[in-house]
């Protein structure tokens, strides 16, 4: 099968929105997601991919430029929308036969096709049924059969999930990653929200104003941010960032007065923000660990852990501990200096510590 | 309200005033039928009766016998119902277009609501003489089909269909479209497959609102018509030439299809008739 490729892709709206100059190469066999919050263009991504809208220039590419492919670039690709699109009118076979009929496949092979696609999505209802009589799951494994059932390369998914309550979401998440896998098929795959992306991801691309912040693993980006906006966009509770300032004699970072023990790069500005992730702040000593003190202000219960809201001066500090602390105590959280984040205040990117 | 004897009073009175009005209207509304039902069973000679009769004294059914007996009127009943019939066909589909562009464009939909409007705000009757002219010019003026007649009718009943049509569109989802041309259908399929099927209430309700329309249309069916004519024209001579019998039991027999919907869809029709009436 053929990779997806896509040429400094732009398509703009009066609006102002859009997509701006996105090149990207999906590789065949991969899970794709394109995270982002909502206006950041990743479904007009998705869109220009699936040929519902024309790009104003670049351009997208499936395969070999100079192979001969008789497949035009719509056989290629299938879709499942948000709110699934199945058609009313139709029993599900019909709707999962329709991509056949419309290429005139024999009946007998037609039933074959529907079950098998059936059968792989999981579907397991009588398909002379209606889809207003399915669940929403049923109605999302109807989605994805239909999507499957005439082997497109590439299937395209626009927060196919978001409509669906929580449990099921978690549970057709697992399966749709088992699915991908089984099928082989190439996925690119829309959505606002970070867990989804990080479970479900060979490779995430975060968007921000229709344009790529980063292009990474989901480990990668979550480890490593290129830019402040990553960095707060994935990860929940989100991370921590402060203003800090070199300190005159030591020449490490102090935010509120507090010394980080990190030496900012030779010549970056006087005032570089950091960032620390919630669950990478404990109350356990370690060696060469920095160190900080804070005043709990409020504390939720998460299940395993517990999410302390405190102050650092006069900041707000967010930070995960396994044990509960009491409301208005002192606490005193350790911190290992490499899982500190460095962005630079003008451009939001990354800055790597001296 | 501190007496409570005084309140039922004034409710009393408004229960009263509320049912002569009723009782009103449905009098006011329903004589004129049954003066209609009266003329069309009473003998030819009894009708002049004076001073008239509120009872026919004498019943007879030989103005219905009429009404198929005699080839003019026989051939009219049918044409009335082809002319009406092909219109309500054409114009259904057409309007079916139009109001499909204007659920999906905006452009569409600024065109199509001034013409439309346009349409409905133009004296009809002023354009007669050049449509005359036109269909004479193509051979299919008073012809015995009344297919010129049709083809006008359908061109009036354009608006009607497209508005009574338009909120369907409107409500099937895009995504639903954008599905069926990822699926690998083209525009026209999608629109007989998808959208069709899934407007069939509202394509019912124009079809039969474009089939009365046409059925009941009277000025163009007068000119384009002249010798071959249908219903209402006919209805006009027989009434004038003091046919007032038969008159009468083609009146009655033309009033079937618009008793039938009104029995059959009385509640959806109201939807349609309001739908398009504030966008």
């Amino acid at each position: 099968m053929d990779d997806l490729v896509l040429r400094s892709l732009t398509r703009s709206f009066p609006s102002g929105g859009g997509v701006f100059d996105i090149s990207l190469t999906v590789q065949s066999g991969e899970f794709l997601v394109l995270l982002g919050p909502s206006g950041c263009g990743k479904t007009t991504l998705l869109r220009l991919i699936a040929g519902l809208e024309f790009p104003d220039s670049g351009e997208i590419q499936i395969g070999e430029a100079n192979e001969a492919s008789n497949k035009t670039h719509r056989e290629s690709i299938a879709m499942v929308f948000q709110n699934f699109a199945l058609y009313p009118h139709m029993t599900l076979f019909q709707n999962i036969a329709f991509p056949l009929k419309l290429r005139h496949v024999a009946r007998e092979e037609t039933e074959r096709r529907v079950k098998e696609s059936a059968a792989k999505a999981g579907l397991t209802v009588d398909l002379k049924r209606f889809p207003r009589e399915l669940s929403g799951g049923e109605r999302q494994r109807v989605a994805l059969a239909r999507a499957l059932v005439r082997e497109p390369e590439i299937i395209l998914m626009d927060e196919a999930l978001a409509s669906l309550d929580a449990q099921l979401r978690a549970s057709l998440r697992l399966e749709l990653k088992e699915f991908q896998r089984r099928t082989g098929r190439t996925f690119v795959y829309v959505t606002h929200d970070q867990v989804e992306a990080l479970a479900l991801a060979d490779r995430l691309v975060v968007m921000r104003k229709g344009r790529v912040e980063q292009v990474g693993g989901p480990q990668e980006i979550f480890d490593c941010p290129q830019s402040e906006f990553v960095g707060t966009f994935v990860g929940n509770p989100p991370m921590n960032v402060f203003l800090a300032e070199k300190a005159s004699t030591s020449g490490s970072l102090t935010v509120n007065g507090v010394d980080f023990k990190i030496k900012p790069p030779e010549g970056s500005p006087a005032e570089i923000r950091v960032g620390i992730r919630p669950n990478d702040l404990s109350t356990e000593e370690g060696q060469g660990r920095g160190s900080i003190e804070v005043v709990v202000g409020s504390v939720e219960f998460s299940g395993a852990t517990y999410i302390v809201y405190a102050k650092l001066g006069d900041s707000p500090i967010c930070t995960e501990l396994p044990r509960r602390v009491e409301v208005g105590a002192r606490l005193k959280l350790f911190f290992d200096t490499a899982r500190v984040h460095l962005f630079d205040p003008s451009t939001g990117k990354r800055l790597e510590p001296a | 309200m501190n007496n409570p004897a005084r309140g039922d009073r004034i409710g009393d009175l408004l229960q009263a005033a509320r049912f002569a009005l009723n009782a009103f209207v449905l009098i006011a509304a329903t004589l004129p039928l049954y003066l209609l039902a009266k003329q069309s069973v009473t003998p030819e000679l009894e009708t002049f009766a004076w001073p008239p009769h509120w009872m026919p004294h004498h019943l007879t059914l030989a103005h219905f016998i009429s009404v198929f007996a005699v080839n003019e009127l026989r051939s009219a009943v049918l044409r009335s119902l082809g002319v009406a019939t092909i219109s309500a066909v054409i114009a259904t589909l057409l309007g079916a277009m139009l109001a499909h562009a204007m659920a999906r464009s905006s452009f569409a939909q600024g065109v199509g609501f001034s013409t439309v409007s346009g349409i409905r705000l133009l004296p009809m009757i002023a354009v007669a003489i050049p449509l005359g002219i036109i269909l004479a010019s193509v051979g299919i003026y008073d012809t015995p089909s009344g297919i010129g007649l049709a083809i006008v009718h359908a061109a009036l009943a354009i608006p009607t269909a497209a508005l009574t049509l338009y909120a369907s569109f409107v409500a099937i989802p895009l995504e639903i479209e954008e599905a069926a041309w990822i699926d690998g259908a083209s525009p026209l399929r999608i629109f007989l497959t998808i959208d069709l099927p899934l407007a069939r209430a509202s394509i019912a309700t124009a079809l039969i609102l474009c089939f009365i329309l046409s059925w009941d249309e009277f000025g163009f069916a007068l000119l384009v018509q002249q010798t071959n004519r249908t219903l209402p024209p006919l209805l006009y001579y027989y009434t004038v030439f003091g046919n007032v019998g038969p008159a009468s039991a083609l009146a009655l027999l033309m009033m079937i299809p618009a008793v039938c919907v009104v029995v059959a869809l009385g509640p959806s029709l109201r939807g349609a008739l309001t739908a398009g009436s504030s966008r």
